[in-house]
């Protein structure tokens, strides 16, 4: 049934990103239709870390597939939660394929554990450390889309090219608040999700604590010096980009 | 009854003829109503703008009409002789072709120009309000405007703007969005810049300065934008509350250089700087643009852009007549 719902997830982001290419082009760019795919696709994800947390009875954050899928919702449910508010429409039209990407890396053999471990006990700070840090990487990763999205106008623009896609693109400056606000978003949730796990046992002990405190750290640096000093947008967004796919790496080694 | 149409447009007659024939804006029922006097013409409407004047009718023999109408048009051209290849005549079903296409903007100066539906529109509610359309010219506009319409959200006909100053003004929302918040400098007080300026002003942008050379020009320009007029040497000075500069001096050497954006970068705290250069020879470093947030476009870049989006929608002249093609077919219109 989880991979019914993971599958319907993957179909309904891939069309939400070729369709939302296909209107774009044509002229008849839709938020609505990228935003209600969006919910859909939150929806089917929601369902299938229902059953997979129903099979573990606990928070399904034990294996590097429900890492995964963990991830995808977080995007999913970032996307719906801000992407409406902050108007940046085409940001549906990015995070769809990137969670198509994340739903696609559950179905990979080895990653979802096909045997999965019943928890004995639940540990409500455990699971709370685990569910807050992984939603703060939607947050985070939402950011790093707009950023992302920031570099490709950015391009345009320095090469006075601006061209039909850039012309559906948010503006620079609503791209850069959009990242903006997404980091800091990130990192409250984040700083919830390390705050639980100081009260709580981690198996992974030292190296864990280490990289999530420097994750949260160089987080933190970049929009203190951001709102402080100010920065050139580009390296900003390249730093965020840069940032979100080192810490990925990170969590992802340890 | 059969419908016809008997005109002349920027195609046919030089703007001194198309002068002579025009109807005011205000007129345009009235004279709409005088036709009606022309034997054989049971309904009719006058369609007037500085780029075409027709006539459009519904009347017992569409060619029998158009032949009356010759004489009406010369009455109408104070005294002057509308010579008979300047004007083009159309009836029946190519009467109905052609309004669809005057209301898709196909037939416009500016192709895609969406200021003729409007114009459109206004002729046939002054001709309704008289009464002189009925059944046969009433389904002939309904039905083009249902096409003008369709033809337009249905293709990239109106996409794009096609003159530099909408160009860089559309620029100027992709990287401020709303450009209410946004301070402009125009540099050099020419008829570029400051059509470039009246455009971003349309578009939201409220506060203005302009620096000069001649500072009485500068006071006259900042006049009419309710902006403020600077000396010249001192439009530094307000380069860092700055968002937007135009620049069209007659400088021979560069006005704008990296070393002054340089100057005020930090205290910026690196806000995005839009630099539009409308003068040749060019008064803006073009190694300004190395610096991140400035985006620099030339008075080539915008000419190209605009020379882009004119091909894009002459690419789709061929979409629209499809479907002005397709909803005739479908139509049950009267006298065609």
């Amino acid at each position: 049934m989880m991979l019914l719902w993971i599958w319907i997830g993957i179909v309904v982001s891939l069309t939400s990103a070729v369709l939302g290419w296909v209107r774009l082009k044509s002229g008849q760019a839709s938020k609505t239709v990228s935003f209600v795919l969006g919910i859909v696709s939150c929806v089917s994800i929601t369902m299938a870390l229902g059953v997979r947390g129903e099979l573990r009875g606990a928070c399904p954050l034990m294996d590097a597939g429900e890492v995964f899928l963990f991830i995808a919702w977080s995007l999913s449910l970032v996307y719906v939660l801000t992407g409406g508010t902050y108007r940046v429409s085409l940001l549906g039209l990015f995070s769809a394929p990137m969670v198509a990407l994340f739903l696609g890396l559950v179905l990979v053999p080895g990653m979802l554990s096909e045997n999965p471990v019943r928890a004995e006990h639940l540990d409500p700070w455990k699971e709370s450390h685990a569910a807050t840090s992984v939603l703060s990487f939607g947050a985070l990763g939402l950011g790093a889309l707009a950023a992302f999205m920031f570099l490709v106008l950015d391009t345009r623009l320095k090469a006075q090219k601006a061209g039909w896609v850039s012309m559906k693109m948010p503006p620079v400056n609503t791209l850069v608040q959009s990242v903006d606000r997404l980091l800091l978003l990130g990192v409250v949730v984040l700083s919830l999700g390390i705050a639980a796990g100081f009260v709580t046992t981690i198996e992974s002990g030292l190296s864990h604590l280490i990289t999530a405190g420097g994750v949260w750290i160089a987080y933190v640096a970049l929009l203190v010096w951001y709102k402080w000093q100010g920065m050139p947008p580009k390296l900003f967004a390249r730093i965020t980009v840069g940032l979100f796919l080192l810490s990925c790496l990170l969590f992802f080694i340890i | 009854m059969e419908l016809a149409c008997i005109g002349l447009n920027y195609h046919t007659a030089p703007v001194e003829l198309r002068e002579k024939v025009a109807v005011s804006k205000t007129d345009l029922g009235a004279r709409s109503r005088q036709l009606l006097d022309v034997p054989g013409i049971k309904e009719s409407l006058v369609l007037s703008t500085c780029n075409r004047t027709e006539y459009y009718m519904a009347a017992d023999h569409a060619q029998r009409a158009i032949e009356e109408m010759y004489g009406v048009f010369s009455e109408s051209s104070e005294g002057v002789l509308i010579p008979e290849q300047h004007l083009y005549t159309q009836s029946k079903i190519d009467t109905v072709r052609h309004l669809c296409r005057v209301c898709a903007g196909l037939d416009s100066m500016v192709l895609g120009e969406t200021e003729i539906f409007g114009q459109v529109k206004e002729a046939y509610r002054q001709a309704q309000d008289l009464g002189v359309t009925s059944k046969g010219l009433n389904k002939l506009f309904q039905k083009a405007f249902s096409v003008g319409k369709k033809v337009r959200t249905m293709t990239k006909i109106q996409e794009g703007n096609i003159s530099t100053g909408s160009v860089a003004v559309d620029l100027a929302q992709r990287i401020f969005g709303n450009l209410r918040d946004s301070q402009v400098l125009l540099l050099g007080a020419g008829e570029i810049s400051r059509v470039t300026a009246q455009s971003l002003q349309s578009r939201g942008a409220k506060s203005i300065h302009v620096a000069n050379r001649s500072f009485e020009k500068a006071v006259e320009m900042a006049k009419e934008f309710n902006g403020l007029a600077l000396h010249f040497d001192a439009w530094e000075d307000v380069l860092l509350q700055t968002d937007v500069i135009i620049s069209s001096t007659g400088a021979p050497h560069f006005v704008v250089t990296p070393e002054q954006i340089e100057r005020v970068r930090k205290k910026r705290k690196y806000r995005p700087l839009f630099l539009i250069d409308l003068a040749v020879p060019r008064d803006i470093d073009p190694t300004c643009r190395d610096f991140d947030e400035v985006y620099l476009f030339d008075i080539d870049s915008l000419e190209a852009q605009a020379a882009d989006n004119r091909a894009s929608r002459q690419r789709e002249i061929e979409k629209c007549e499809e479907i002005i093609e397709e909803e005739i077919a479908k139509a049950r219109l009267v006298g065609v």
